[in-house]
């Protein structure tokens, strides 16, 4: 895998990117019928979409953040008591009440002739709480508003996720349906299906990707986002930060992250599924830039 | 009286350090007491002869003559003052060629030849030609030759040749053609049976063990006194050797080779020259490749075995093996080893006597002392027998064989000294033990099975010689012996069957084998015996539910492969690939497609093992053991016994100790599906640590590993899990005082408390 520059991850994470999530696709984009060229080219499409030097639509990224006492590039975020935490116990979560303030700060990035001028996020909630944080959402996510009370949540992301039965860095979540979610990590590289990897990425610049496929209710979604951009590895279960109903509609949401050293969390609300999908990419939380040199190699298969 | 001897004289200036096993040393019998660094000629009988000085008054230089029936040594005066560096003898008598010794040291001193005739007589002449290290070689004829060497007051190598010979009293010495072409070194001379000498090989390298090297052989008649070019060898080599067999024809063996640098061992593969077709052909390979040693016949047995000691396996190892080429069966055979050899110029003066029709050799370093032991020739009757102490092989990691029955078990390859070894010996559970016929590929590790009719088969291992690939992860060939009354009688046959040197192998009641590949496949290969010999045919089994392979941390977590008699397999121990995922394919996105996993990311220590049930075609993961990593066994009713090992825990204490963490022994059910301690009434003596190892001889069940007293730093203890008393037995213990290279390859032969008889390698296996 080729090394990445820190210093353009980290500056392209200063302009904020689109989130269009329907730019480059038609409505049925991943259907069952679908020969493998065009949705893995769609899913392409998508990642492009979201990738940091996008510059259109930059409120997507600044609407929830996963991580306290952290810093951003950029100046997106603002004093203000209109967040919520997402504060999770072993019998539940529940949203409450927090409040942003913001110290201007910037990050000199190994190979930056400049430092890169930033803000450090400081989050506090109104009413002290011991119970897990895992995420601090504006109270209005896109279209979502949300307001303090008790969330339907199916994994808190305290203990593992439910594993499968063969699988094991994928992640099961019991809706309250009886049915299930499953999360399943996909590997696409050269050595076992060449001809994909040629049809995802034709430059071939690159020889392996992990993906998330999301299963249920029998169809399958492929979700944007990439594991292991700079390791070339899964990190176990634990990219699957949440999954509980945050926007209200009776169906599955989930949080996951694909941070790899730098990288971003993906909040997939199912409101914002198209026709034939599971969920839609509603947010995006992109991790503060790391001194980490990306030299992440394929893994031996 | 007339005395003959072998014409490979011991040119031995600088004397290898050799400390080999005592434990089949006659106390009998004396070797002789050699002065340091003085060159030896040992003759048809044993008999040594060389030079030596007295510096206590009076006469100060000595020739004598070590006399192997007597064990007396002999001692006549020189009349000049020697200063030996090379000897020969032949019916001539002894020719010794150095200078003479004058006070203060003076260069450019004449070179001397001296002979002492059979009549005691000492004639003396100087040589024309001023120069050192030259080749002195007895003809047939009562001649001798003086060939290349340096030239004194320089560097400068010559290939000039003088010869000597007796004339009534006097020497005579005439200059011969030089030997054609480039100046170099590390050739090898053979006087050959028409009286002609052949020049074999050699190098124009400045420095030793360094190409190029030459396959040329040239001849020269000493009566038209002319060269002609010989035949190419088929291996490019120098510092091998060259000796003539009875019948004409000429053995090369070892030496160094193209591809031998400084980390490669020497060439193991011999050739025969042929005077009929005047050709080399390969012939059998030697147990293990070594470059710049020396030749003799064993004592009694010219022309039958031929012995091959010192010299170097590697440009910075000396070897301590003796080698035996048996002319009846035209096969190489290790019989004898040590295992610390720390020579730089490979030489090694040595010998072997007769003593109640028992072969011993003794080997006399000047440096680092005396060595003595009996040697396991071929035509030695009756066979040699090991007692309390065992056989010391000098190999680690060979393959183990259990015996069966009246056949023996078998200690196959191993390295010696880090080289990989195609050594084989037979030991019975009587005692007996016998050097058998070598492999035609050296290996250490890989896996040995017996085969129904009796006859044996063995896969895999590694061969790190130069001639297999770099990064190779194939292993050397598969060899089968056909066994039968007469281990002596018999040769390794190469079959047509590769196998990746990280496989591990396993076999199946009916002797079918089960090869677990890295990757997860796994296959059955059946084998069929046609006219008695194995024909390999591999079967596809579904793949392992987890990839498998040897520990990481620690090589002794072996994976262990097993048939049961009701078909099940089981595959058990080493490192698991713990992470699987399911690959993104053509139809990934249909609901109703089936996924592939592949295993992905790091190893840990396998806690489950996997049982392959026929009747459903799958392979059942056992439930997890309590402690992870360490070897096991698998036991004939389908339990693993396991074990986890001991380590240090935590921080070193105040007075110097590490905390350690205790091993523990566990049993499964049969079903895999539970865990419970080993039941025994009291904990196995031997620690469980890094090197500690279960296995079964005989169905019953034993534990190598460091006893809590002597830590030498390999296996100092062997117990034995005495079911009947439900208790651990010691069968062997190490001394404090040993070194752990004492032990290496050690061979037990011990009679149980259940009335058994065993060989146990106390390495286990």
């Amino acid at each position: 895998m080729p090394r990445k520059n820190i210093a353009a991850w980290s500056a392209a994470i200063v302009v904020f990117s689109s989130l269009l999530f329907n730019t480059a696709r038609g409505d049925d984009t991943q259907s069952q019928a679908m020969p493998s060229k065009q949705w893995l080219a769609n899913l392409r499409h998508e990642m492009e979409a979201i990738w940091p030097d996008k510059t259109a639509n930059p409120a997507r990224r600044s609407q929830f953040v996963a991580g306290n006492n952290i810093w951003q590039p950029g100046r997106k975020f603002a004093d203000g008591k209109d967040w919520l935490a997402l504060t999770c116990r072993a019998d539940g979560c529940k949203l409450v009440g927090a409040e942003l303030k913001v110290v201007k700060e910037s990050w000199q990035g190994h190979y930056d002739d400049k430092p890169t001028p930033g803000q450090r996020l400081h989050f506090k909630l109104t009413e002290p709480s011991d119970a897990k944080i895992v995420a601090w959402f504006k109270t209005a996510v896109g279209s979502e508003s949300m307001k303090p009370g008790n969330v339907p949540t199916y994994y808190s992301g305290i203990g593992h996720p439910k594993p499968t039965e063969k699988g094991t860095l994928e992640a099961r979540v019991d809706l309250p349906d009886g049915g299930n979610a499953t999360l399943v990590p996909l590997l696409l590289s050269s050595k076992h299906s060449p001809k994909l990897v040629t049809e995802f990425d034709p430059s071939g610049n690159s020889s392996t990707h992990f993906f998330l496929q999301l299963r249920s209710q029998g169809l399958r979604q492929l979700l944007p986002g990439e594991f292991g951009s700079c390791s070339a590895s899964v990190p176990g279960q634990s990219y699957l930060l949440w999954a509980g109903d945050l926007d209200g509609d009776g169906k599955p949401d989930y949080l996951i992250s694909f941070i790899d050293e730098a990288g971003p969390v993906h909040l997939y609300l199912s409101s914002r599924a198209n026709p034939g999908q599971l969920v839609g990419l509603a947010a995006i939380y992109d991790s503060p830039p790391s001194d980490f040199e990306c030299d992440g190699g394929d893994p031996e298969m | 009286m007339i005395r003959r001897y072998a014409a490979t004289a011991l040119a031995l200036i600088l004397a290898a350090a050799c400390f080999f096993n005592l434990a089949l040393a006659s106390e009998n019998i004396v070797q002789p007491e050699l002065p340091a660094g003085r060159p030896i000629a040992v003759g048809d009988t044993g008999e040594a002869v060389w030079s030596e000085g007295s510096f206590n008054g009076g006469q100060r230089y000595f020739y004598s003559r070590w006399n192997p029936a007597t064990r007396q040594v002999k001692k006549l005066p020189l009349p000049t003052e020697c200063l030996a560096e090379a000897a020969a003898s032949n019916k001539s008598g002894l020719a010794l060629m150095g200078q003479t010794v004058i006070f203060p040291a003076q260069d450019g001193l004449p070179n001397v030849f001296w002979l002492v005739t059979a009549q005691d007589k000492v004639l003396s002449m100087a040589l024309p030609m001023q120069r050192r290290s030259a080749h002195l070689l007895s003809l047939s004829d009562g001649s001798f030759l003086v060939v290349g060497g340096k030239l004194i007051g320089g560097e400068q190598r010559t290939n000039a040749v003088e010869r000597i010979s007796l004339a009534g009293d006097r020497l005579l010495v005439e200059r011969l053609p030089d030997i054609p072409g480039a100046l170099r070194a590390g050739y090898t001379l053979v006087a050959l049976a028409d009286g002609r000498v052949m020049v074999l090989g050699g190098s124009t390298a400045e420095y030793l063990g360094m190409e190029p090297y030459f396959p040329d052989t040239f001849i020269l008649d000493p009566k038209s006194k002319a060269w002609v070019n010989g035949p190419k060898m088929v291996v490019p080599r120098a510092y091998a050797s060259a000796n003539l067999l009875p019948d004409g024809r000429v053995l090369v063996a070892g030496g160094w080779s193209p591809g031998h640098g400084w980390n490669e061992h020497a060439d193991n593969r011999t050739e025969i020259w042929d005077a009929a077709s005047n050709s080399f052909k390969l012939a059998a390979p030697m147990p293990v490749g070594v470059a710049m040693h020396q030749t003799m016949w064993a004592a009694g047995q010219q022309g039958k075995e031929l012995l091959l000691a010192g010299g170097m396996l590697k440009a910075w190892e000396g070897s301590a093996v003796v080698l035996a080429f048996d002319l009846s069966s035209n096969e190489w055979r290790m019989v004898g080893q040590g295992y610390n050899a720390d020579s730089h110029e490979g030489t090694l003066r040595f010998g072997s006597v007769i003593d109640h029709d028992k072969t011993y050799f003794w080997c006399d370093t000047g440096l680092s002392g005396r060595t003595f032991y009996e040697l396991r020739l071929t035509s030695d009757t009756p066979p040699t027998i090991i007692g309390e102490s065992g056989l010391v092989t000098g190999r680690a990691g060979s393959i183990f064989l259990p015996a069966q029955g009246d056949r023996p078990a078998l200690s196959i390859g191993g390295q010696i000294s880090g080289v990989d070894s195609a050594a084989v010996d037979a030991i019975w559970p009587d005692g007996r033990i016998q050097a058998m016929a070598s492999l035609n590929f050296a290996r250490t590790g890989g896996h040995g099975f017996r085969l129904a009719n009796g006859s044996v088969l063995v896969l895999g291992g590694i061969d790190s010689s130069p001639r297999t690939e770099p990064g190779s992860r194939t292993a050397p060939q598969t060899e089968w012996w056909a066994g039968g009354a007469n281990p002596q009688q018999s040769r390794w046959i190469t079959l047509d069957f590769g196998l990746e040197s990280d496989a591990v192998v396993g076999q199946m009641s009916n002797g079918d084998l089960i090869v677990v590949h890295t990757d997860g496949r796994v296959e059955r290969i059946a084998i069929t015996l046609t006219h008695g010999k194995p024909q390999l045919q591999a079967i596809e089994l579904p793949h392992l539910n987890r990839k498998r392979r040897v520990g990481v941390a620690n090589p002794f977590d072996e994976v262990q492969v097993r048939g049961l008699p009701d078909g099940r397999i089981i595959v058990a121990g080493g490192d698991v690939q713990v992470d699987q995922i399911a690959l993104m394919q053509e139809d990934s996105m249909r609901a109703d497609s089936r996924d592939t996993y592949i295993g992905i990311g790091e190893y840990l220590p396998a806690r489950r093992y996997e049982t392959y049930e026929p009747t459903s075609k799958t392979w059942i993961n056992s439930t997890a053991s309590h402690g992870a990593g360490g070897g096991g066994v698998i036991l004939d009713d389908g339990r693993v016994v396991r074990m986890k090992r001991s380590k240090i825990a935590g921080a070193q204490k105040k007075d110097g100790t590490w905390p350690v963490e205790s091993g523990l022994l566990e049993v499964s059910s049969a079903d895999g599906k539970t865990w419970h301690g080993f039941n025994a009434a009291e904990f196995p003596l031997a620690t469980l640590g890094d090197q500690a190892r279960l296995f079964i001889i005989d169905r019953e069940l034993f534990l190598s590993g460091q006893s809590t007293t002597v830590n030498t730093g390999g296996p100092t203890m062997v117990q034995w899990f005495n079911a009947s008393e439900s208790r651990w037995q010691t069968l062997w213990e190490a001394a404090p005082q040993d070194n752990w290279r004492d032990h290496l390859g050690r061979m037990l032969v011990r009679t149980l408390a259940n009335g058994k008889r065993v060989v146990i390698p106390v390495e286990g296996y």
